[in-house]
């Protein structure tokens, strides 16, 4: 073998083993969400190359973009957004892809719930409507929302890529299968639960959607953002409701400092009944989105039995 | 106030000590209070009469309620029944429907439940060889 071969057949061998080496038909996609980089990457597989800029364990509603993030931002064909107003830097995204790329905020196109806004918290005052309300923007804790979301980034797949619309197709459909069992499964898990103690107190008021689909009525500590601390008449309330209600148990949240938590817990008698994801994948159990819902499930089915 | 010294003392002490135990009721907040019994989770059971009907027959069945079964069996008519005692709460009561039949075609099934004294709810699900849902029978609205 000549020199020359053997260089040619070593690029070969280099390009076929990595077809993501290959670059120039490899979608990229930049991802503000722990789900939607999940979703991204079950539904996109080889075609496409998903940025996570928001990290697993992140405090989505703390997060800000570095500079690194925002290069990779305008970098990419797709950004995918959160949306219902999480993300508080959208006009750092814009100057920095200068509207290159294709922006999708991807909570925007799924139901929505109201929450009350913080009238101390300017971006939410901001976003507030006429009566003091904002979205609700944890629409990731609804199973069903999250099926409709991979249809919705399906379908920008397919338009940025419309030579791979069948492994599309046939991913998302594989995806949305294994979420249709997801949600029969916590359907079932959370009919163990009689119906008049689906009481939920938590640190903050991240589960409105799931408790929607699953009747479960929400009692927050704090209100939709992490960012802001409970008024002492707030607890006060609480905890008058969680005696009154004879709550079993409340729940501490993995993104969230749990002392106000575990004060009230102090003051009711109920017990500490574990740790929640509620702003998205994190680490060990909730590294996945089918692990995320059933530890979540399961920690609030066993906790309040 | 007058009197001798000795029976002020003493006067005094007594009145110190009648404050002390209503402060002490006030100002602590004894575990104990989750567990009064101020009822809000009732625990008496209703009367409930159960029905399946199932459009292709023979048929089996389960009917499971706070994760234990509570009705099953197997049947060569289209009708079954039985009676059973539940925590019924105004926020209704969720029952797990688990169903197959050996004919390889569309079917529904329909539960029908009844509690003392009140309207009958209905709840019907399709299926083909199988079906398992969860049904939720509230008395709300
Ligand atoms: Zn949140």
């Amino acid at each position: 073998m000549t020199i020359e071969k053997g260089v040619f057949m070593c690029l070969m061998f280099i390009l076929l083993s990595n077809p993501l080496a290959s670059g120039a038909d490899v979608l990229k996609v930049a991802s503000f969400s722990t789900l939607l980089t999940e979703i991204a990457q079950k539904v996109g597989g080889n075609h496409v190359n998903v940025a996570g800029l928001v990290k697993p364990g992140q405090d989505p509603h703390e997060y800000q973009p570095t500079p690194d993030d925002l290069k990779q931002a305008a970098d990419a064909k797709l950004i995918l957004l959160s949306g219902k107003h999480i993300e508080h830097y959208l006009d750092k995204i814009q100057q920095a892809t200068g509207g290159k790329g294709e922006s999708l905020s991807v909570g925007d196109a799924l139901p929505n719930l109201k929450m009350k806004a913080d009238p101390d918290e300017p971006q939410e005052k901001a976003a507030a409507d006429a009566n003091g309300m904002i979205d609700d923007p944890h629409w990731w804790n609804s199973v069903a929302n999250v099926e409709k979301a991979t249809t919705v980034v399906r379908d920008a797949l397919i338009k940025l890529d419309p030579a791979n619309r069948a492994d599309y197709e046939s991913r998302a459909k594989a995806y949305l299968t294994k979420l249709e069992a997801l949600d029969q499964w916590a359907k079932r898990k959370v009919a163990e639960l009689p119906r008049d103690k689906r009481k939920l107190v938590t640190s903050h008021d991240a589960f409105q959607y799931l408790a929607k689909d699953y009747g479960f009525k929400v009692y927050a500590i704090e209100g939709v953002s992490t960012e802001t601390e409970p008024s002492d008449r707030h607890i006060a309330e609480l905890i008058d409701q969680i005696k009154k209600q004879q709550v079993k148990a409340i729940f501490l949240e993995s993104t969230l400092n749990p002392k106000v938590t575990v004060e009230i817990t102090r003051e009711t008698g109920a017990k500490i009944g574990g740790t929640l994801y509620a702003d998205g994948l994190g680490e060990g159990d909730g590294s996945t989105y089918d692990g995320m819902i059933r530890h979540n499930i399961e920690t609030i089915v066993d906790a309040l039995k | 106030m007058r009197g001798s010294p000795l029976a002020r003392a003493v006067m005094t002490v007594i009145a110190l000590l009648a404050l002390i135990f209503p402060l002490q009721r006030l100002t602590s907040h004894p575990k104990a209070t989750v567990a009064q019994p101020r009822a809000q989770v009732s625990t008496a059971k209703k009367k409930l009469h159960l029905e399946l009907t199932s459009t292709t027959v023979p048929f089996k069945f389960q009917i499971t309620h706070g994760g234990e079964p509570i009705w099953s069996g197997e049947s060569n008519s289209a009708n079954v029944s039985t009676d059973t005692e539940l925590r019924f709460p105004p926020e209704g009561i969720d029952l797990v429907l688990d169903v197959s039949w050996t004919q390889d075609k569309e079917t529904a099934v329909r539960l029908a439940l009844t509690p003392e004294n009140a309207d009958t709810m209905l709840k019907t699900v399709w299926g083909t060889m199988s079906a398992s849902e969860v049904l939720t029978f509230s008395q709300e609205k």
